[in-house]
């Protein structure tokens, strides 16, 4: 089971930060076959290994969970879990609000 | 990413990539294209001003370039590389050129631009380097075709010959009052001993040069007059075309099958990236030719 068919239940316009992060962590572990536990959310995304087609795919699939515009450059612009969780769920709130 | 690019058919001999190259990015599918592309097919980085769409950038960059050449009432303007045309119809419509003609070796372009040509405007499948005009030409314009005048793999001498021998053509099947302006993706802060097998995958054969290898291959031959790089309009442009491939996606995929999309979707973002962190920039120059070089080489 990967990190999307995972979170794919919890899925809405309206995920919480910690929704987010906890999808980029699965992710993440998935991806790069670390155990969930040993990923940081306050590491820069890069010393995971990440390099930019594997940062556009995620973002790519993050849309597609989210159903949501994301940039491809999040991870350069929000390099840690943290920051582009909280980034996305701001940006949510800031739709919602429309 | 770029338009059509004319260049060596014969690349072995002249090291440019070959036209089975371009063709295997540029002749995919028009219908696939003009997913996400704007209206006027434009295939290279736009020209930004705030609250600018998409086409409207497009049509900016194109009246940039014409403007650098002085298009208005020239005689004869070429356009290396010239896509799906728009360039071309422009330029005899709002800006009087008496001809336009355009060079691809992408089929499906070539095809494109003659079912929709004006009288005035002709496109010819070959290679700037097999090319012999009717007459000389006082305005060239080339956007987004540099990228393939030289193969990936080359020496940086034999890629310093390449680019030379493209300045060196325009400037001997060119007018002494010919102005020239070009527009490339060029490495920025990237590392060629590190190139990224990505990037081949889906431009075969062909490599970027650097402003500072444009520069050499143009010295003597044509004086640079402004040169300004836009990565940042770059970024833009691409993630028009990333979003727009992306509200797309299943029309692309009966096109071109899943793969093909995912390859496209991927390499659009990847090159997003690349402008946005500054990998990759792109150089707009605006040059004029030396009549009567002393420098000779």
């Amino acid at each position: 089971m990967n990190a999307q068919e995972i979170q794919t239940a919890k899925s809405s316009l309206h995920a919480t930060q910690a929704q987010i992060e906890e999808w980029l962590v699965s992710y993440i572990a998935d991806l790069r076959g670390i155990k969930k536990e040993k990923i940081s959310r306050t590491t820069i995304l890069s010393k995971y290994g990440l390099d930019s087609a594997s940062a556009v795919t995620l973002s790519g699939d993050l849309m597609d969970w989210l159903k949501c515009d994301i940039d491809p450059t999040l991870l350069y612009e929000h390099p840690t879990i943290e920051q582009a969780a909280a980034h996305i769920a701001a940006m949510g709130k800031a739709v919602g609000n429309d | 990413m770029t338009e059509a690019l004319a260049t060596a058919p014969q690349a072995e001999a002249e090291g440019g990539a070959s036209a089975q190259a371009i063709q295997a990015h540029y002749d995919i599918s028009n219908d696939f294209y003009a997913l996400w592309l704007d209206p006027t097919m434009t295939y290279s980085c736009a020209l930004w001003e705030d609250g600018d769409t998409l086409q409207q950038a497009q049509i900016r960059k194109l009246d940039f370039h014409l403007d650098q050449v002085q298009a208005t009432g020239k005689k004869n303007l070429l356009d290396v590389g010239c896509g799906w045309g728009t360039l071309l119809d422009r330029a005899v419509t709002n800006y009087s050129v008496n001809n336009a003609v355009g060079l691809t070796l992408s089929q499906a372009q070539a095809d494109w631009v003659k079912s929709s040509k004006q009288d005035n405007v002709s496109v010819v499948l070959e290679s700037w380097r097999d090319h012999t005009p009717n007459l000389p030409y006082d305005a060239i314009v080339s956007i987004g075709a540099f990228e393939h005048f030289a193969k990936a793999g080359l020496s940086k001498a034999a890629k310093a010959d390449a680019y030379r021998s493209f300045f060196r053509w325009c400037h001997d099947n060119s007018t002494p009052d010919c102005d020239l302006s070009l527009q490339s993706i060029v490495y920025e802060n990237y590392n060629e001993e590190n190139p990224n097998p990505f990037v081949e995958e889906i431009f075969p054969e062909s490599e970027l040069p650097r402003v500072s290898e444009v520069l050499a291959a143009c010295d003597g031959l044509f004086e640079v007059v402004a040169l300004r790089n836009d990565r940042t309009h770059y970024a833009k442009t691409l993630q028009c075309w990333y979003a727009n491939l992306r509200k797309n996606r299943d029309h692309a995929i009966a096109i071109v099958g899943e793969a093909v999309y995912k390859k496209y979707e991927k390499y659009l973002g990847v090159f997003v990236i690349g402008f946005h962190t500054g990998t990759v920039n792109l150089t707009r120059i605006k040059a004029r030719k030396l009549a009567e070089p002393v420098v000779i080489r």
